[in-house]
């Protein structure tokens, strides 16, 4: 176990160096005048440009040039700092204010996510092939199959300005109840693989030889499925979780920017549409860190909840 | 199904699996009268699939519309008068008009092209990466095998959406056909993955068949094996994981075009036009649900036919 964890890390070290020199690269390096693609579609005065050179080392060049910058980077990156946007604020400031809301979010959406795919998933494996089972699984291909940027903005216009249930936009302070409704529509995606999930292994745990110990023991139907069956369905369905907060706190783009959410997403949304590649990079170099984490955390989990898995 | 049937169908699987030859090529060897090819079962099972012609269905009709978009509509998508602007329907616009004064349904129509080109094209170069590298990683094994898998796991480790953001800013200034091409190549690069792992397991297995020892015994090269005998046995199931993959690619086209960094105008796509409804859609809330319907129906008919295909390929789950 113990092996694993240290060959994972070190993996995982490797992913985060390759990563980061790639969006590194990408964004700065190779291109006929880095200072521009910084700024983006806009004209750069002589002044801005002399402070950019010299701030990003830029007059070096070659192969020397391009690492140096990029262990400068990635220095700051380790130290915390993402430096400036150009709008000015510090990156690192952005996000510490835009995290909380993005937790909240991705929570919300995990509970509703929790709450009806798990639910909805053992019913459908107890009534197999039943009306409600073909339904679910109807519905589940249906939100599988219909993309975010068509879900969130119908949502918006039908539950919050032709019906208003919900708030259609969320301010600056986001409420619980204005987060309700973008939490649904960012959990809908991970419910229906849950719900699907859940049914199977529900199912196939529903035929295994304990099940049937328990019920010639003569325990009624209610604690078989609740107590024995639940614990051992759940292992693929908490590790699938596990992988999906990850999901959202990335995947939250488009739903934060359709409800005026002021999270990561939501600041990431706005970086690529004012063309402000600094903050774009510093968000992306920290999702991706986010994203490598979350990953690790799911492989170690699914050791742990699961005895019969070994590495090794 | 009863358990006669059960019994009967697994006995006539694993007779299928022995003597399995290459598909394509009559098979004599002393086969049962009644038994059929794994294709003639799963199209059996399709053609009473109301789900499948459904889908089938929708993909025809958008591909039509990719093709000649002019058989749908006679109004140019193109033809924007914002003295039109929100307009009610009328004259063959029978959605009306959206916020800048174009053909809501023209638009929408127009819109299948660029979506399906990203499709399409995306899904061929990932299909003969997939095939490349997870026949290479497949029939060689060992050293080739391990550096290959760990490719495809730091591939897939990258989140498409925040990868794609960063290759595409590269392009930010170029053409149409450019940032088209762009696209593809960004979506292929980074989707590549599941069907290379599909691929894998299914040249894996292909490969400790019977007919591949007999054609080394008669002297066949690596590559002969490869070509005629374990890539016909690997192409069906990549074939379907491509077909969904096709639909995740248009959604993703879309996804990016939505947020500014995908396709841009003059270019027609659903993403765009549902971006720039979404904006409008308290005055008018058409120009943002036609090209939302559009665009999900696609998807949703690439998603299920692919589905359908893999459901009748399943032994399993008969």
């Amino acid at each position: 176990m113990f092996r694993f964890i240290l060959r994972r890390l070190l993996q995982m070290v490797l992913a985060f160096f390759g990563t980061t020199l790639i969006v590194y690269a990408l964004m700065f390096a190779g291109q006929g005048d880095p200072i521009q693609a910084l700024a983006g579609e806009r004209p750069v005065t002589a002044a801005q440009r002399a402070y950019l050179t010299e701030k990003y080392h830029l007059d070096a060049t070659g192969v020397g040039g391009f690492f140096y910058r990029y262990l400068n980077y990635l220095g700051g990156l380790l130290r915390g700092d993402l430096g400036q946007s150009l709008t000015g604020r510090q990156i690192g400031d952005i996000l510490a204010a835009a995290w909380p809301v993005t937790v909240k979010l991705a929570l919300i959406a995990l509970a509703v996510t929790v709450l009806f795919g798990v639910t909805a998933g053992v019913l459908a494996a107890i009534r197999r092939s039943g009306v409600f089972d073909h339904a679910t699984l109807v519905l589940t291909l249906l939100v599988l199959g219909i993309p975010t940027i068509v879900l969130a903005p119908l949502a918006q216009y039908f539950l919050g300005v032709r019906w208003p249930i919900f708030p259609p936009t969320a301010g600056a302070q986001p409420s619980f109840r204005a987060l309700l409704l973008p939490g649904i529509v960012l959990g809908s995606l991970s419910l229906a693989t849950a719900l699907r999930l859940t049914r199977t292994s529900v199912t196939e745990n529903l035929r295994a030889d304990y099940v049937r110990t328990a019920r010639s023991k003569g325990l009624v139907r209610r604690r078989i499925v609740g107590v024995h069956v639940l614990r051992n369905s759940l292992i693929p369905v908490v590790t699938f979780l596990g992988v999906e907060l990850g999901n959202l706190m990335s995947g939250a783009i488009i739903t934060e920017g359709v409800f005026n959410i002021p999270g990561v997403g939501f600041n990431l949304f706005r970086g690529i549409r004012t063309e402000d590649g600094p903050l774009v990079v510093g968000i992306v170099s920290v999702l991706v860190v986010v994203y490598l984490l979350s990953n690790l955390v799911v492989d170690v989990l699914y050791a742990v909840l699961d005895p019969r898995i070994r590495y090794e | 199904m009863s358990d006669f049937e059960t019994v009967a169908a697994t006995e006539d699987q694993s007779a299928r699996r022995g003597v399995s030859g290459e598909p394509g090529t009559p098979d004599r060897a002393g086969r049962p009268g009644r038994s059929r090819s794994l294709a003639g079962d799963a199209w059996r099972d399709l053609r009473r699939n109301p789900v499948f012609w459904l889908s089938l269905l929708l993909v025809l009709l958008v591909a039509a519309m990719a093709v000649a978009p002019g058989l749908f509509t006679a109004n140019d998508p193109r033809d924007c008068v914002l003295s039109r602007q929100h307009a009610g329907p009328s004259g063959g616009a029978i959605f009306g008009y959206d916020f800048q004064g174009c053909d809501t349904f023209a638009r929408a129509v127009y819109g299948a092209r660029a979506s399906l080109l990203v499709g399409a094209f995306s899904a061929v170069i990932t299909g003969v990466i997939a095939l490349v590298v997870g026949m290479l990683a497949g029939f060689f094994g060992g050293w080739v095998d391990a550096v290959l898998s760990r490719v495809i796991d730091i591939v897939l480790g990258i989140p498409l959406l925040l990868a794609a953001i960063v290759l595409l800013k590269r392009v930010s200034t170029s053409g149409e056909t450019v940032r088209l091409f762009a696209v593809i190549l960004v979506l292929a690069l980074l989707g590549w993955t599941t069907a290379a792992r599909v691929v894998r397991s299914s040249v894996i297995t292909a490969r400790e068949q019977d007919y591949v020892a007999a054609a080394r015994m008669l002297g066949a090269g690596d590559g002969r094996i490869m070509w005629r005998h374990i890539l016909p046995n690997a192409l069906a199931p990549a074939i379907v994981v491509l077909t969904i993959a096709l639909g995740s690619f248009i959604a993703a086209e879309a996804t990016l075009s939505f947020l500014g960094i995908g396709l841009k105008a003059p270019t027609i796509s659903w993403g765009i036009d549902i971006d720039a409804g979404r904006v409008h859609m308290r005055e008018s809330a058409t120009p943002l649900i036609v090209p939302s319907v559009f665009l999900a129906l696609t998807v949703l008919a690439f998603i299920m036919l692919g589905d359908a295909v893999r459901d009748a390929f399943d032994p399993k789950l008969r």
